[in-house]
């Protein structure tokens, strides 16, 4: 319990230092916006988009110690100092004025909403497991940034060099206090991306629209899923709503300001990851877009284009320079053929599903034959999305499909045609160049949230009371069924959360290699070099590690013939020990079985030494004179 | 003094037409996807406490 309040009282101090540092950097632009929900959102956006600045500097300067990140955040509290109170007094005047309408049918789900919030930080605070992204490298290579005190390049781990805002975030939770924290930082992006649903639906259809949107957004099972976890998407989600969102203030009302804000927040979800790239991309062709409807000279055009763009770019680029002086390429591993980096043996395609249509160039590869939309129709469509996904990321729920008819129902309204028609541009995007995985893209359903929840709502007001009385009770229903499962999903965390089970005890039993890698931290000097083989979750290994991964080219297994070779090869890259996965699952094809593999054998035999072993691991010392007697 | 306009009539007739199928099909789908998806299980086991 004492561990989960700290996480709870961190993420609250993070949060309201977000929001005042941000605050007072929104005054230095001299933007303005159209109530406190929407400057709360944009404060706590640009405060945390400047924590990530800072921690960027100091990874780059090799000043990743805890105490320098303590420094750094006490001076991060003083640049919004000022304005602490106001933030403050802001939040205590809206607690105190929530003023709940319980015969309103917004207030329940409003409450609805915040139950599930609730329920995905249970999941949050319980130590980080099972989910493998997270553990091998989005909360891992963190880790390990902030063993070695710098950003490293660690070229056996997939996503070494990719940008990765969030990560940042993260060393700044591993440093104060660990995994639950880092999981309660995407969980928070979580929670300011409902209040972003919210508050833009407020200010550009109705707070009720908000509220369904929010509820909607809450309830989709990839936000269900990997949004208490430790992955990145839900925070590129919160920072591309929030620099399209800057984006439509500047169009609506052109103020420099704002667009410099805009160009900062497509920075930072540009450097968040590179899915990212789609916000500054599409933000520069809607400022030129704009500027030259607005009858702007060229020139002025041109200005406000570069201006967006360069900013933007400028924000992100050090994660660029860092992977091109690192590796020579720098967007590392991605288009290694082009740019002649360090080796790789296999990285996934960025410009997925455009390879079907030969002789399309430039845009005109966004566009998709009929042939291309048959034959992959099953990846990109929504009704496949909602019923039978493939795997939980590609899991959008219900809400979209029955709510969209009733969304295109309300297309003579005007902002309905701007937001739906956003939607579909960005649809498009998603599916010709970002994978048609919904979970890259989860900003789309975020505004398509809104349309749907505007649509949704105006439903209720139609001319037909059964019908309003059926739609509100349908609706609840659903979200009450979503919340159902958000609670069985949180059943496993609550004893851990609340502090009627260690951490340990609770690792023990849901984290296969844990106890292995206990046994590692405790026993292994300090100058250890592990290889992990079969092992990709690296998160809880304290000692410099490196994975056989097949898609890295470090460890090449193939370049060995004899024992004899693989001690050379592993002599070479200094591992002092080895911890392998005994049985290596069926699904893993592409690893050896080392136990039947002759190669692994002979080395095993003549090299290796057993430390320590458990039903699913164990763990060698390499003995490189080959005196180890046969295990 | 109110006028009976026979087209907004027939135009608020035939937008009453409208919802009560897009109505239809939003509360159809969001049932079939519960249902399918085995979620009335789900709250089954939960109101045993088998979860």
């Amino acid at each position: 319990m004492t561990d989960s309040l700290l996480t709870l009282l961190f993420l609250g101090v993070l949060v309201v230092t977000a929001g005042a540092t941000g605050r007072a950097l929104l005054r230095r632009l001299g933007c303005t916006f159209g109530s406190h929900t929407e400057e709360a959102c944009f404060a706590c956006a640009a405060g945390l988009g400047a924590l990530m600045v800072a921690v960027l500097a100091m990874g780059v300067l090799h000043l990743l110690y805890v105490w320098a990140i303590c420094l750094m955040l006490v001076g991060w509290i003083l640049l919004g100092a000022r304005q602490m109170h106001v933030f403050v007094d802001w939040l205590r005047r809206r607690l105190a004025h929530v003023g709940l309408d319980l015969r309103s049918y917004e207030t329940w789900l409003a409450l609805l909403t915040a139950a599930a919030v609730l329920l995905l930080l249970v999941r949050a605070l319980a130590p980080p497991h099972g989910a493998t992204d997270p553990l091998a490298y989005q909360m891992a290579l963190p880790k390990t940034f902030l063993r070695k005190h710098y950003l490293s390049f660690e070229p056996t781990v997939t996503g070494a060099l990719y940008p990765s805002n969030m990560g940042l975030l993260y060393v700044v939770a591993l440093a104060l206090q660990g995994g639950p924290l880092a999981q309660g930082m995407h969980w928070l992006m979580a929670a300011m991306s409902l209040a972003a649903v919210v508050g833009f639906a407020s200010r550009y259809f109705t707070r009720a629209a908000g509220v369904w949107g929010a509820a909607i957004f809450a309830c989709m099972p990839v936000v269900t899923i990997f949004g208490p976890l430790g992955y990145v998407d839900v925070g590129l989600c919160f920072f591309q709503f929030m620099a399209f969102w800057a984006l439509l203030n500047w169009a609506m009302h052109p103020h420099r300001g704002m667009l410099l804000l805009a160009a900062c927040l497509a920075g930072v979800a540009m450097g968040t990851k590179h899915q990212g790239m789609a916000t500054p991309f599409v933000g520069t062709l809607a400022v030129l877009g704009v500027a030259l409807w607005r009858r702007q000279s060229a020139w002025a055009a041109l200005g406000s284009t570069g201006l967006y763009a360069g900013v933007a770019l400028l924000l992100c680029s050090p994660w660029y320079v860092r992977a091109y002086l690192e590796a020579g390429n720098p967007v590392w591993p991605l288009a290694n053929r082009l740019f002649g980096g360090a080796p790789f043996r296999w990285a996934p395609q960025v410009l997925a599903n455009t390879s079907g249509d030969p002789g399309q160039t430039g845009l005109g590869k966004l566009l998709p034959s009929t042939e291309w939309v048959r034959r992959v129709w099953d990846a990109i469509s929504p009704w496949a999305w909602t019923f039978s996904p493939g795997g939980w990321q590609k899991a959008i729920g219900p809400h979209f499909l029955a709510l969209l008819p009733a969304a295109a129902l309300q297309l003579a309204e005007r902002r309905m045609r701007w937001l739906l028609g956003f939607c579909g541009a960005y649809y498009l995007l998603l599916v010709r160049v970002l994978h048609a995985n919904p979970r890259y893209g989860l900003v789309l359903f975020a505004f398509l949230a809104v349309a749907c929840g505007h649509a949704g709502h105006q439903l209720c007001a139609g001319r037909l009371r059964p019908g309003r009385l059926l739609v509100r009770a349908g609706f609840v229903a659903s979200i009450l069924l979503s919340l159902a499962w958000g609670y069985a999903l949180a059943a496993d965390a609550f004893a851990v959360a609340l502090g009627r089970q260690t951490a340990s005890a609770y690792l023990r039993d849901r984290e296969p290699n844990y106890r292995a890698f206990q046994y590692v931290n405790t026993h292994l000097p300090a100058s250890a070099r592990v290889l992990l083989q079969g092992i990709v979750e690296g998160f809880y290994c304290e000692r410099d590690y490196l994975w056989d991964h097949p898609y890295q080219a470090t460890v090449d297994y193939s370049r060995c013939r004899t024992p004899e070779d693989l001690r050379e090869h592993l002599r070479g890259l200094g591992v002092s020990h080895i911890m392998r996965m005994i049985r290596i699952p069926p699904y893993r094809k592409m690893y050896p079985q080392y136990f039947e593999d002759p190669l692994h054998e002979a080395f095993r035999r003549r090299y290796l030494r057993v430390v320590y072993r458990d039903e699913s691991f164990v763990v060698f010392e390499v003995d490189y004179d080959g005196l180890a007697a046969g295990s | 003094m109110v006028h009976d306009d026979p087209i907004a009539r027939r135009a608020g007739a035939w937008r009453a037409v409208a919802e009560g199928l897009v109505l239809a099909w939003a509360l159809g789908l969001m049932g079939y996807y519960y249902y399918t998806r085995g979620f009335l299980t789900l709250v089954r086991e939960l109101a045993g406490g088998g979860v």
